[in-house]
């Protein structure tokens, strides 16, 4: 008899037995609005599962988070024993509360609970990191025995008995104990335990008759990963850690996985290692799932776009390198461009990419590899570009000079795309071959660009493309789709600010790609006042993560992703969020109108 | 006064001192009582099951809830059971009437009892409390629908008042639970007390 359902994250994991006694031990509670669930400081002795109502995350007066039915509060909280945010009730909350003991039990009884759970943990910290994308994916890769390993071993006697053991294990909270005898060093576990019971011993009966010495052990200094593939390739939970042939120290799947957790370094490692594309297919897969997990656990959409981009970039390049002969590859540079160079793509949505080739290069595998690559992404969930905006496009696909005449012609002999694709290629990050070839193709790009304001005022224009859907009295305008009132947010919010800041950064001169740090370079440098700057960057997150929980929840239905979001499903504080950013929009517009005299254009 | 006076003849009546817990007003806690019957008519009327949580505060205690099912004297008629769903076979095991009520009073003690349209579910157990202990169930009891008709007389004060649970279910905004399990109409009757305790019809 089930009263509430768990069929969803991370309680999927759970068999149903465990389902039922996690219900069996569950409290339901009610709070009022406004009331504080959980303060910095509190002690928190349960996880908390909505059943109805909404909560907000806060850090002093920012919103960190909304949480709504069927969204599980706070995971680190709860592991920590500590809450460390403040937890108000927005909308009259109804909610499981589940006991830390009974869960802490399950994540060790359960290992892909365990997984997942933790994923929901170190993501959590890794969210209040800046910049966790890249930086993430450089510890994981190098994070060592050392840095996971907490247990400090227990220690017995060859001589003593199980009974002595089993003491020992209460007294000091372990499921292993380590056993020397006569130099040999040895194991004894509560599995030994329950197989000591089976076959009659008495209590008396000494460790070293029982326990096991062939030992599999793991230095300190090895890598995580390798330490995860013993145990998966063995079948077992722990290891031993040696440190210069001392033991020091008990290594458990556990700890393992809560050190990994989001699967983004598994991601990472697989990636490095896949050699055909039905591999990569996979990981492609798996990169959208670790979106929809992160998210739902309160990852932000800037730091999401970081970690996707990283991910991606390796995707990509590893996809060129199986496709492409290692001579292409050398002579030759990979780009992706867009949204995905700016890393702010965070679902699958067009292939924005190019290929530059060395001047003098040539290849007769050139233009089948390029086909191969555009058909390698769209088979891995990568949509061609409608704009045909991919390497297996000639006019996307040129030599350095050929690049370099097109890069002139756009900008002095203009047609209708031009500036669109100068837009697109501004924002061009190098992910396979030699990044000098792009490098150079942008040096020559800024080397054209005068102090001619009309030509910036041109680029910048297409701002103007299209209206902010916030209306005089502040209501949010809306057209009717399949009976349903939707708003374009890429259209009316997102675009206007990426492009704007994006002409500011081709203005002054600013490198950056990703619109968050070009706005922060252009505060530095004085172009924008920081404060506006500050707007601008919560604004543009807000909108960001507010198209990636449509977008996810359009995925789920089966739907492509779209930019389309129904105001009809916000809750009352997400509206006035997405008012208050669309007025944000409509404001940053009017600076930019003045700033490139946009009035004055013909 | 009258209280008091009426709390003194029924621990005159008393036959078992096991059961003056009963008369131990406890108000820190509440328990939210449903049973499910052979009929609807209570003199008919045999238990199936019954179901009851205890509130404390704004928590329900769910973890600690109570659920019994009874064997009926006689079969549940078809009528019945196409409610409940508790076929004659699933309550064979279940604990005789006198055993069932007595772990209930265990559970109960002094504490308010909480329901909807619990005067019903009050009268059915008496049936069996009263030859028990030689009084009826003297805890003070609080009829969520009650609560909700001064609480919507409150709002609008000429006004016909909806007393079907499905709506108050929704007007309460509590989730719907799959109905005609005892224990789950206990916790349903729990969380409208606390929607309407919140509301200040407690």
């Amino acid at each position: 008899m089930s009263r509430f359902d768990f069929t969803h994250p991370p309680f999927t994991h759970l068999s149903q037995h465990e389902r039922l006694a996690l219900e069996g031990a569950a409290d339901i509670v009610f709070f009022d609005n406004d009331e504080v669930i959980m303060a910095p400081g509190n002690s928190v002795d349960s996880l908390y599962v909505l059943i109805k109502g909404v909560v907000r995350e806060m850090a002093d007066d920012e919103v960190l988070a909304v949480y709504h039915a069927q969204d599980t509060f706070d995971a680190r909280a709860m592991v920590a024993g500590v809450a460390t945010q403040r937890f108000v009730v927005h909308e009259e909350a109804l909610a499981y509360c589940l006991p830390r003991a009974m869960v802490m039990q399950l994540t060790e009884s359960n290992p892909r609970f365990g997984a997942f759970f933790y994923a929901s943990v170190s993501q959590k910290f890794g969210a209040l990191a800046q910049n966790a994308g890249t930086r993430e994916l450089q510890t994981l890769l190098t994070a060592t025995v050392r840095d996971a390993c907490s247990r400090l071993p227990v220690f017995a006697d060859g001589q003593d008995s199980v009974l002595d053991a089993a003491r020992l294990m209460k007294q000091r909270k372990s499921k292993s104990i380590l056993v020397r005898h006569r130099g040999q060093l040895g194991m004894f576990t509560t599995t030994d335990f329950r197989d000591t019971i089976l076959n009659e011993l008495p209590s008396s009966t000494p460790l070293h008759q029982v326990c096991h010495f062939n030992l599999i052990t793991t230095d300190i200094d090895g890598f995580l990963f390798d330490a995860l593939l013993t145990m998966t390739q063995r079948n077992i939970r722990r290891l031993v850690v040696m440190d210069q042939g001392e033991p020091v120290g008990i290594l458990a799947q556990v700890d393992i996985l809560s050190y990994f957790s989001n699967h983004s370094h598994l991601i990472a490692h697989k990636l490095e290692r896949a050699d055909t594309l039905d591999e990569l297919q996979d990981i492609a897969g798996q990169i959208t799932r670790l979106v929809g997990i992160l998210s739902s656990h309160g990852v932000k959409a800037p730091q999401l776009g970081r970690l996707v981009q990283a991910l991606n970039a390796r995707l990509f390049e590893r996809t060129w390198q199986l496709i492409a002969l290692p001579e292409v590859v050398a002579n030759s540079c990979l780009i992706v461009m867009g949204s995905e160079g700016r890393g702010e793509q965070i679902l699958k949505t067009d292939q924005d990419n190019a290929l530059i080739i060395r001047d003098g290069f040539d290849h007769p595998t050139l233009q089948g590899a390029c086909q191969a690559f555009s058909d390698a992404l769209a088979r891995f969930g990568y949509p061609p570009c409608p704009g045909r905006i991919m390497v297996s496009n000639p006019q996307w696909c040129q030599h350095e000079q050929g690049m370099r005449d097109q890069l002139y012609r756009w900008l002095y002999m203009p047609d209708a795309d031009a500036l669109m694709n100068l837009a697109i290629f501004v924002d061009a990050e190098a992910v396979a071959g030699d990044h000098a070839l792009l490098a150079h193709s942008k040096h020559y790009l800024n080397s054209l660009l005068s102090d001619d304001e009309s030509f910036y005022a041109r680029f910048a224009r297409a701002i103007e493309q299209f209206d902010t859907p916030l209306g005089f009295f502040a209501q949010l305008l809306t057209r009717e789709q399949n009976g349903e009132a939707t708003l374009d947010i890429k259209k009316g919010g997102i675009f206007p600010i990426v492009h704007g800041i994006r002409s500011l950064a081709l203005r002054h001169n600013i490198a950056a790609n990703n619109t968050f740090e070009r706005l922060q370079r252009l505060a530095e440098n004085g172009h924008l006042e920081r404060d506006f700057a500050n707007d601008i960057n919560e604004t543009l997150a807000f909108l960001l993560g507010l198209r990636l929980s449509h977008g996810l929840a359009d995925l789920e239905d089966g739907r492509p992703a779209s930019n389309l979001i129904r105001p009809g499903k916000l809750s009352t504080l997400e509206k006035d969020l997405l008012k208050d950013a669309l007025a944000l929009v409509k404001k940053f517009k009017s600076l930019l109108r003045h700033q490139f005299r946009l009035g004055a254009v013909a | 006064m009258i209280g008091a006076l009426k709390k003194q003849w029924a621990a005159h009546r008393l036959k078992d001192p096991r059961f003056a817990m009963l008369l131990q007003e406890q108000n820190e806690e509440l328990v939210s009582v449903d049973c499910e019957t052979t009929s609807l008519n209570v003199r008919d009327a045999e238990l199936l099951s019954i179901g009851a949580v205890k509130i404390r505060g704004q928590r329900i205690l769910s973890s600690e809830s109570f659920y019994v099912l009874v064997r009926p004297e006689r079969k549940p008629d078809a009528g019945s059971v196409r409610i409940h769903g508790l076929r004659p076979r699933d309550v064979s095991d279940g604990l005789a009437p006198q055993e069932a009520v007595t772990r209930l009073l265990d559970f109960i003690g002094g504490r308010p009892l909480v329901g909807y349209y619990l005067e019903y579910d009050v009268a059915i157990l008496n049936k069996y409390v009263q030859p028990l202990t030689g009084i009826k169930l003297p805890n003070r009891q609080i009829e969520v629908s009650g609560r909700y008709y001064d609480y919507k007389l409150r709002q609008h004060p000429d006004s016909n008042v909806d007393l079907r649970l499905a709506t108050l279910v929704e007007d309460l905004r509590v989730p719907a639970l799959p109905r005609h399990d005892a224990l789950n109409d206990a916790i349903t009757a729990s969380m409208l007390y606390l929607a309407l305790k919140k509301r200040g019809f407690g």
